[in-house]
């Protein structure tokens, strides 16, 4: 494969090329020339190593996995409590994982960042959603639905209701 | 867990999208970038390590180094030339170690093959001669050089993508290829 966007070597702008020990007597007409007759060896090699490296990575996926969920579990959390006044923290990540998969829900959107708050001392809880939104979709049409619906999972899944949702449209995406 | 044909529910996101919510600690949307970029990382450090084991190692180095930093990346359209530089960093770091232990380096007999966990050019009996000469050569390279001319030759990067990715200059890209061509031109002398 040759880039698609450069042209072929040009001398200007090269650095130290008169470290070249005895090499540098090809021109660079003939040094293209010659480096064009190899293409097909260069295809060869290409094609030789990319089979070499082509084996399974799902042990290396679950390599890296597995010590980024452990990582995750470790991370910050929001402390929240319930209508009775007992105190308790959820895992902020988890909660994020939540607001997202209500926002992937809907046709057309798809979260970005999500930042959580405790409000009035972790009786309830403020959000920001980051949306990436498809162009055809209008942002008054889902938003009512939207914000009772994050609000629902959000009580059903963390018991505590949002005092505060903020929709923020970040990007417009293709689709 | 994941399976090779398993897809995740951010399958279908742009990159900017996983990148950003990777960066808020969404662990499936890091694994779609896993998903995306782990063979052809792992492609590139084989060609650049010949050692598939030391390979499969710096790959997942990379992305876990990615990972715990992703809140530094500030250009988010920066991801793929920044997980391109860690790699390519720890690649040219386990080169000139090697490079130091004088046993290895000045073994001739060492060049073109792979030296532990995985099958090599040499042991590929499908394997040309002109391929197995070429991989000689490019054993002798700098590693700056062989780093440089892989991105351009065999991975089809410009200039520009690889001095960001290598963390230099146009200029010394350029200057890099041209030597690396050079050399290959001398080493491959009858094989055209």
């Amino acid at each position: 494969m040759t880039s698609r966007h450069d042209p072929p070597h040009q001398d200007e702008g090269v650095e130290d090329i008169d470290d070249f020990h005895g090499l540098a007597e090809l021109t660079d007409a003939e040094l293209t020339t010659s480096h064009e007759r190899l293409r097909h060896v260069i295809a060869e090699y290409r094609e030789t190593t990319d089979s070499l490296a082509d084996r399974p990575t799902v042990g290396l996926r679950e390599r890296v996995l597995d010590i980024v969920h452990r990582e995750t579990a470790m991370g910050p959390s929001t402390e929240l409590r319930t209508p009775r006044g007992r105190h308790f923290e959820v895992l902020t990540a988890a909660v994020r994982a939540i607001v997202r998969d209500v926002v992937d829900e809907t046709p057309g959107l798809a979260a970005r960042r999500v930042h959580v708050d405790a409000h009035d001392d972790g009786a309830a809880m403020s959000l920001r959603i980051g949306l990436s939104m498809a162009p055809h979709v209008g942002i008054d049409d889902v938003e009512p639905q939207l914000r009772t619906e994050v609000d629902d999972a959000v009580r059903r899944e963390v018991g505590v209701s949002t005092a505060r949702i903020d929709l923020v449209l970040e990007e417009v995406h293709d689709g | 867990m994941t399976s090779g044909a398993r897809t995740t529910p951010a399958a279908g996101l742009e990159e900017a999208t996983l990148v950003v919510r990777s960066q808020d600690g969404d662990v499936e949307a890091f694994e779609e970038l896993l998903r995306r970029y782990d063979r052809p990382l792992l492609r590139l450090c084989t060609r650049m390590l010949r050692d598939p084991g030391e390979a499969e190692d710096v790959v997942q180095d990379t992305f876990l180094t990615v990972w715990r930093r992703l809140s530094t990346l500030e250009s988010i359209d920066q991801f793929r030339t920044w997980l391109y530089r860690t790699a390519s960093n720890r690649c040219l770091d386990i080169i000139r170690r090697r490079e130091r232990r004088p046993a290895q380096a000045t073994d001739p007999d060492s060049l073109g093959s792979v030296e532990s966990g995985g099958p090599s050019l040499e042991d590929s009996a499908e394997t040309g001669a002109a391929v197995r000469h070429l991989e000689q050569v490019l054993g002798t390279l700098p590693a700056e050089q062989r780093m440089a001319w892989l991105l351009h030759e065999v991975e089809g990067e410009t200039y520009a993508t690889i001095a960001a990715m290598m963390g230099t200059t146009d200029g010394s890209v350029r200057g890099r290829l041209h030597r690396a061509r050079t050399a290959i031109v001398r080493g491959m002398e009858g094989w055209a």
